[in-house]
């Protein structure tokens, strides 16, 4: 069974962002291309790490680069980066981030169910690893989207 | 009892926790309900237990103090297991 969170064109693997900012960048412009968000959406992810730090990494390796609803937003969707070189977002405990997930959302309700089959995912052991390790962008779309 | 998740925008790392948190309960046999919050707004919302990350805890009102976990992992279900007990058990000495 298929429940589409995660477009084949919302991934990429072994992007080369050097700093926190390029590799949320490189999420957003997925997000952008996708017909998610526009470029203010990108500004607006990063102006929340600038304002609130880097509460986004909230895994080892792993951010979720969000801002909230917005004008700049034009639909519900998600998008993934893997860095070929994981870069510091000045969090503690959880750097040097490798896997950014850049997550918008119309309003407080209409991400809901993305976000618990993305959960879902995560919450599964190994997973985290898979994402860093894995070469195949289809194969991490069948896992994230749970194709049989 | 009421958790309160808090994170910048209220919209996705406070998302999570909640959904890991209501799963977690479920297994620990505590009966909660979990909503979430942000940062900006988390003084009008009461509550018995406050979650949030290191790098917000600091900006998370003083009197909340003794009434916040902290969360390193958001999404690893052991990890928040282990923080909510601790919490518990200290509080309840």
């Amino acid at each position: 069974m298929i429940n589409e969170i995660l477009k084949p064109e919302c991934i990429r693997l072994n992007d080369e962002a050097t700093t926190w900012r390029d590799a949320i960048t490189a999420a957003g412009d997925l997000l952008v291309k996708a017909g998610y968000t526009t470029d203010d959406y990108t500004k607006e992810m990063i102006a929340a790490v600038e304002s609130l730090g880097p509460y986004i990494v909230i895994a080892p390796s792993l951010a979720l680069a969000h801002s909230r609803p917005a004008p700049s937003v034009k639909k519900t969707g998600l998008s993934l980066v893997r860095l070929a070189d994981p870069v510091n977002f000045g969090s503690e405990h959880n750097d040097p981030v490798s896997i950014v997930i850049a997550l918008c959302a119309v309003d407080h309700v209409d991400h809901l169910e993305m976000l618990a089959q993305l959960s879902k995912f995560l919450g599964v052991d190994g997973s985290i690893e898979f994402l860093k390790a894995c070469q195949r962008p289809d194969e991490i779309y069948r896992q994230i989207n749970h194709v049989e | 009892m009421n958790i309160v998740c808090v994170c910048g925008m209220g919209l996705g790392s406070s998302v999570i926790a909640k959904m890991n948190i209501q799963e977690v309960l479920k297994t620990m046999e505590i009966d909660a309900s979990v909503e979430t919050c942000d940062l900006g707004s988390v003084r009008g919302v009461p509550a018995d237990i406050y979650v949030t990350t290191r790098e917000l805890a600091g900006s998370m009102p003083e009197e909340y103090e003794s009434k916040t976990v902290v969360l390193m992992n958001f999404v690893r279900k052991a990890d928040v297991e282990a923080a909510l007990r601790e919490h518990l058990q200290k509080r309840d000495k």
